[in-house]
């Protein structure tokens, strides 16, 4: 009896139930929030569902699946004074800088300690974008060159909320340092794996909170940006119908992912890793000739990294990170991101249209911020509400795919400054 | 050739000194603070700016350079066909407005078939007065809406 009564008394000790706190209860019922959006809402359903999933397991007591310790370097026991009294940081030998311990977590790590070593060591990212470049035609941008331009301005909503968060370290309630401002500025992008990578590098701490928010708002397009649109544009803008566009040629399409990577990377080298990637995924699509492998980097390959990335950024959002002012700021911070960055790409094609002597419809511009192809297809939608024989779908895509290379631009400048 | 970094070099310094702070609140207390996010934002914007306009120069010189490679080979094609001995001019302008009256035949078959199709009800007969075509140029024909609202459904 007396075995059994300690047996059972042991078993209740490693239960998860000792070590449950109120702050690991806040989480899971926030995760079932998620699972709710992603699920019902179907809000982004691919990547939210594992990140609903990822952060309800890191919020199980003693599950061991992942360590936030380990990917803290102030928490890494080398460095405690009394070993490095002891010479151990000699042995060690890194500098407060790099000192990850990856050798540690390899040891002690759980099994999302492993994978999200992909997301830290900005492996995911690019080959998400190397899904998304075979997938992409950039087409509609080539014969268009000009939507280059909106691509540019949409990326205005990223600077405008750098500025903004730091202007909100003035009320001091929770104070962003230039690379956490950077990384929330990045949600205006409305393109996860460069929002992901850039966070990774410049403020891991909010990786979390930074990816529900982009992927949330990214799903909540086709709800934020008509407003916007409609309050920017007149009616007689909206009904402007474009001409069509000209037949782009095989030879183009294939210099063009050559040529972006050769200037994008020559200029902004830090952006390499994302725009060089997308690209050549682009180029194994556009040359014909490697079908085999198009066909497993849109499907297979993709599929196989969103869930990897998914429920390791869900990870990350354990209690101590996330329940903060920071997360609330974050939310808000990102929905001003989008919201100005839409603004931006509108102005934009507003001043395109009188330019072009009214032969560019500005709600094009809109669809510069990522987000492809809701973004685009929010242009469709709104452009046929005024004028149901406007087609602008092909229009957008322009801009759309154009934003892509502008936030992944703009992450990489980010990156080359804060980094 | 780090253009970022170049547009930066004279902030540089003071950037990383900025990141040399552990807290946000000792960064804001910074004398430079607000000026190094003010260079920040602005370098950002326009380098974006800068790297696409780079890109559209390049994409319309080489959009440029196709557009006259295919005129010159359409010209070519136009000389071959002009070589050969065609048939009098007369006998092919009346082959050409036969063709289009046949043509419009067709047509005009094809939509009193939809109309009788479409508005179906014993015992009545239609007769098609005029068809026109409509005034806007740009628009697409019924048939072309309704074949790319079939093709978008799946996005």
């Amino acid at each position: 009896m007396e075995i059994f009564t300690s047996t059972f008394k042991g078993l209740i000790d490693t239960s998860g139930f000792m070590g449950l706190g109120i702050t690991n209860i806040i989480m899971l019922l926030l995760s079932f929030v998620l699972f709710y959006l992603a699920i019902v809402k179907q809000y982004e359903p691919l990547l939210m569902l594992p990140i609903a999933f990822g952060m309800m397991l890191t919020n199980l007591p003693l599950t061991g699946l992942y360590h936030p310790e380990l990917w803290n370097p102030a928490t890494n026991p080398y460095y405690a004074p009394e070993y490095i009294e002891q010479g151990a940081n000699i042995l060690v030998n890194f500098t407060k800088e790099t000192s990850l311990d990856y050798g540690r977590v390899l040891h002690e790590g759980g099994l999302l300690d492993m994978l999200y070593l992909g997301v830290k060591l900005q492996i995911y990212p690019p080959l998400i974008f190397l899904g998304i470049g075979s997938m992409t035609d950039f087409g509609p941008l080539i014969a268009n060159p000009k939507s280059f331009l909106l691509g540019a301005a949409a990326q205005g909503g990223i600077f405008f909320t750098f500025l903004g968060a730091c202007v909100l370290n003035l009320t001091g309630i929770a104070p962003f340092t230039l690379k956490e401002a950077a990384s929330i500025a990045i949600i205006g992008g409305a393109d996860g794996p460069t929002a992901i990578y850039l966070t990774s590098k410049l403020a891991p701490q909010l990786l979390g909170s930074i990816a529900v928010a982009a992927y949330s708002y990214m799903a909540l397009v086709p709800v934020i940006q008509p407003p916007i649109m409609k309050l920017l544009t007149t009616k007689n803008e909206r009904m402007v119908k474009m001409g069509q566009l000209r037949e782009v040629s095989k030879i183009e399409k294939v210099v063009f992912p050559i040529a972006v990577t050769i200037i994008v990377s020559l200029i902004v080298p830090s952006a390499a890793p994302l725009v060089g990637i997308l690209m050549f995924g682009n180029l194994m699509k556009e040359s014909g000739v490697c079908d085999r492998l198009v066909k497993t980097a849109q499907n297979e390959l993709m599929n196989i990294i969103t869930i990897f990335l998914g429920i390791t950024v869900g990870a990350t959002a354990v209690a101590d990170n996330f329940l903060s002012f920071k997360t609330l700021f974050i939310i808000a911070l990102g929905l001003i991101a989008f919201c100005i960055g839409t603004a931006c790409g509108v102005l934009l094609g507003k001043l395109m249209y009188i330019i072009s002597g009214k032969k560019i419809n500005p709600l094009i511009g809109s669809a510069g911020v990522s987000a492809v192809p809701m973004a685009a297809r929010v242009s469709q939608k709104v452009g046929q509400k005024d004028n149901p024989s406007n087609f602008l779908l092909m229009h957008a895509m322009g801009p759309n795919v154009a934003g892509v290379i502008g936030s992944a631009v703009a992450a990489g400048v980010l990156l080359s400054v804060l980094g | 050739m780090n253009f970022a970094l170049g547009l930066l070099s004279e902030s540089g310094n003071v950037i990383s000194r900025l990141q040399g702070y552990e807290t946000a609140a000792e960064q804001v207390a910074d004398k430079d603070y607000w000026s190094s996010v003010g260079i920040i934002s602005l370098t950002g914007i326009l380098v974006v700016f800068l790297i696409l306009a780079i890109l559209i120069f390049f994409f319309w010189l080489l959009g440029m350079l196709f557009k006259t490679i295919d005129k010159k080979r359409a010209a070519k094609k136009a000389a071959a066909v002009e070589a050969k001995p065609v048939a009098p001019a007369a006998v092919a302008v009346t082959a050409e407005a036969e063709e289009e009256f046949d043509d419009e035949e067709e047509i005009v078959a094809v939509i009193s078939a939809a109309v009788a199709a479409f508005a179906e009800a014993d015992g009545t007969s239609y007769r098609i007065r005029s068809i026109e075509k409509r005034g806007d140029s740009r628009s697409r024909s019924a048939w072309n809406l309704a074949g790319i609202n079939g093709n978008m459904q799946k996005f």
